[in-house]
């Protein structure tokens, strides 16, 4: 019905905002501006207030992620800029600093046998942090993390020796050569050592061999050794370089006190070679991301090397085989920025290309690479989160934050992109290189929200997809806050939104909070959700 | 592709009066309806809208606003202020066909 003539517009769907062309160009049921609104079923609202997190607060947070640890439960970790990586659980009663790298920008994170497998990194560059190591923490809330890995014995440790044993037993006539490697609480097997091995030559065969002096380790995280050996060699073949034969697994020894032991071993039962002992990274470098494929860890560029990756062994979060576990890329400028598992092919992106490996059941090294995209590719964190566990699936898609805009991939990346109604949003303010801009992307599979933090433009984009995850369906807002949105994670369920903040003054770590209508700040207290506000379509006659 | 260009309901490009302004909002404080012409030259905060839980009515707000093309800013600014709008009118009538050349 008109109104004093006046004929209505009536504006009944709300598809969130729009930013692509010119104002004009913007469809009647989309808003050329959307701040701090969230979308109900058939209309739009008050984005809900954030405040303190369930968590004791840390400030100037650079990096959080949801950890579920074996020992305490669910929590989190964080960095922040004074280097200190906190475990946080247990409501805002507990606060574990579990180690401090002063020059930490930035880290990747999996989780493995509930532990947690991590690498410092810089926040401006895809590579790992120079001079520093891959850790592992167990997540006691009392174990400092340590570096991944272990060194292997060294004579300080013992000098074994080996001698015929007076008891007769198998071992065959010939020289053997006898080292140890240590064992790690988390199951690592070390290089073989010590410095000088024990050379038993020559067993006069028939009997056993009696060991002593074994290595044992000082580091409180060995917990059982491994005792090598190799077959027989001729006496006349032998050439005194101890390390030069092939050594086999022999026996376990099931603790890190024992010192001399009597073994017993026919040739024929030596099946399990040693020998890739000596191809492992002791303690691998820090590397600037992780992920998971097929069992393997993924780390990719370490230290200063912007366009390799490691795949550990299998079921062996630790053992990065330097020669085998290799994947290598061409030279680029900028490196990889992620590795990420989807539909059993290990994609490798840079900023701008995209790379797809396959494990063809031989080492990594030999995996071929297909070059998938040469125009597109993901950046820095730049995979999301999908709820609390760290996976990045949601309706068996990827979606990716790059340079070019938000993407659906599915093997490729789709066109319309999924950030199409703001495109010209994207390609203002997106930069090109990984420093430039710091998007991190987390999705909420459960309330349909994919949420991307965007600190250099002060913000989180918002995209609601309760109505299909589409280009054409996705409604888009923006947030804004009393501080800088630096890094985002979802938490258990329910999924809560934590929001961490590296700088300013009501720095810290927040959380979205259903149905507040304000935003409670750690230093400022209590502040209206920065203006909410909907600039409509032009309306016409 | 999803869309194109220029569809936001303009017609004839008249010249329209926009009269008035109608939500269906719940929520409490008060919502700020501005109308914003081409170009943001020229714009028009109109009267306030006090929410609440329970309206029962959609409260219309009266405009006095010329030109071709108008947008429509909904805003709150102060706390505790919380709006939940699911329908918006604008009631509008051709007053010109086009300027004086």
């Amino acid at each position: 019905m008109s109104l004093r003539d006046h004929e209505p517009v009536i504006i009944d769907e709300f598809n969130g905002w729009w930013q692509r062309g010119d104002i004009d160009s913007c469809p009647l049921d989309h808003w050329t501006d959307a701040i701090n609104v969230q979308f109900t079923e058939s209309g739009f609202t008050t984005r809900d207030g954030v405040g303190a997190s369930p968590f004791q607060n840390k400030s100037n947070i650079l990096r959080v992620y949801s950890y579920n640890s074996a020992p305490v439960g669910e929590g989190v970790v964080i960095l922040n800029t004074s280097g200190e990586f906190w475990h946080l659980y247990n409501g805002a009663t507990n606060a574990f600093k579990f180690l401090t790298i002063v020059t930490a920008t930035d880290f990747a994170r999996v989780e493995l046998f509930e532990r947690l497998y991590f690498s410092p990194s810089t926040r401006d560059s895809p590579n790992g942090l120079g001079s520093e190591f891959y850790y592992v923490y167990k997540g006691d809330g009392a174990t400092a993390a340590r570096k991944a890995g272990g060194t292997a014995p060294v004579n300080a440790d013992g000098i074994m020796t080996a001698a015929n044993s007076a008891t007769v037993g198998n071992v065959s006539a010939g020289v053997h050569i006898f080292a140890i490697a240590y064992i790690t609480d988390t199951g690592f097997i070390t290089a073989l050592g010590p410095d000088t091995l024990a050379v038993l030559n020559p067993a006069t065969g028939g009997f056993k061999v009696d060991l002593a002096t074994i290595p044992k380790s000082g580091a409180s995280f060995v917990t059982d050794r491994w005792i090598l050996g190799t077959k027989a060699i001729p006496t006349t073949t032998y050439n005194g370089d101890s390390r030069g034969y092939e050594f086999f697994f022999i026996q376990k020894i099931g603790d890190n006190t024992t010192t001399s032991l009597t073994i017993d071993f026919f040739d024929t039962e030596l099946l399990d070679s040693a020998d890739n002992l000596f191809d492992y990274f002791a303690n691998p470098p820090a590397f600037g991301g992780l992920s998971t494929y097929h069992g393997r860890v993924i780390g990719w560029n370490p230290g200063n090397a912007i366009d390799s990756a490691y795949a550990s062994d299998v079921g062996s979060p630790e053992a990065f085989n330097q020669v085998d576990g290799l994947i290598q890329l061409a030279a680029s400028e900028y490196g990889i920025t992620v590795c990420q598992e989807y539909r059993d092919v290990l994609y490798m992106f840079r900023a701008n290309q995209t790379f797809g490996a396959s494990d063809n059941g031989d080492i990594p090294s030999n995996w071929s690479i297909v070059t998938i995209d040469e125009g597109i590719g993901c950046g820095k964190h730049g995979v999301p989160e999908v709820g609390d566990i760290g996976q990045s699936l949601n309706q068996e898609q990827l979606i990716l934050v790059n340079n070019a805009g938000i993407f659906q991939f599915n093997g490729l990346f789709t066109r319309p992109e999924l950030s199409y109604k703001i495109q010209d949003y994207i390609i203002a303010n997106f930069g090109f290189t990984p420093g430039s801009i710091h998007a991190q992307i987390a999705i909420d599979a459960r309330v349909t929200r994919l949420y991307i933090a965007l600190p250099d433009l002060n913000l989180i984009l918002m995209g609601d997809y309760r109505n299909g995850l589409s280009p054409k369906s996705i409604k888009w807002t923006k947030w804004t806050f009393g501080f800088e949105p630096s890094c985002i994670c979802l938490f258990t369920d329910p999924n809560k939104l934590l929001i961490g903040s590296r700088t300013g003054t009501d720095n810290g770590l927040y959380q979205m909070i259903s149905g507040q209508t304000n935003d409670v700040l750690y230093v400022t207290g209590t502040v209206k959700i920065p203006n909410p506000t909907i600039v409509t379509a032009l309306i016409g006659d | 592709m999803p869309y194109s260009g220029g569809n936001s309901a303009g017609g004839g490009e008249n010249i329209n009066h926009f009269g008035a302004v109608r939500v269906r909002v719940k929520g409490s404080g008060l919502l700020i309806p501005t109308l914003i012409g081409f170009d943001s030259v020229a714009s028009s905060v109109l009267a306030s809208i006090s929410m609440g839980a329970s309206p029962g009515l959609q409260p219309t707000v009266l405009a006095n606003f010329v030109g071709q093309r108008v947008q429509l800013q909904l805003q709150t600014t102060s706390l505790n202020d919380k709006f939940d709008i699911n329908r918006i009118i604008v009631f509008a009538k051709a007053l010109y066909t086009s300027y004086p050349q």
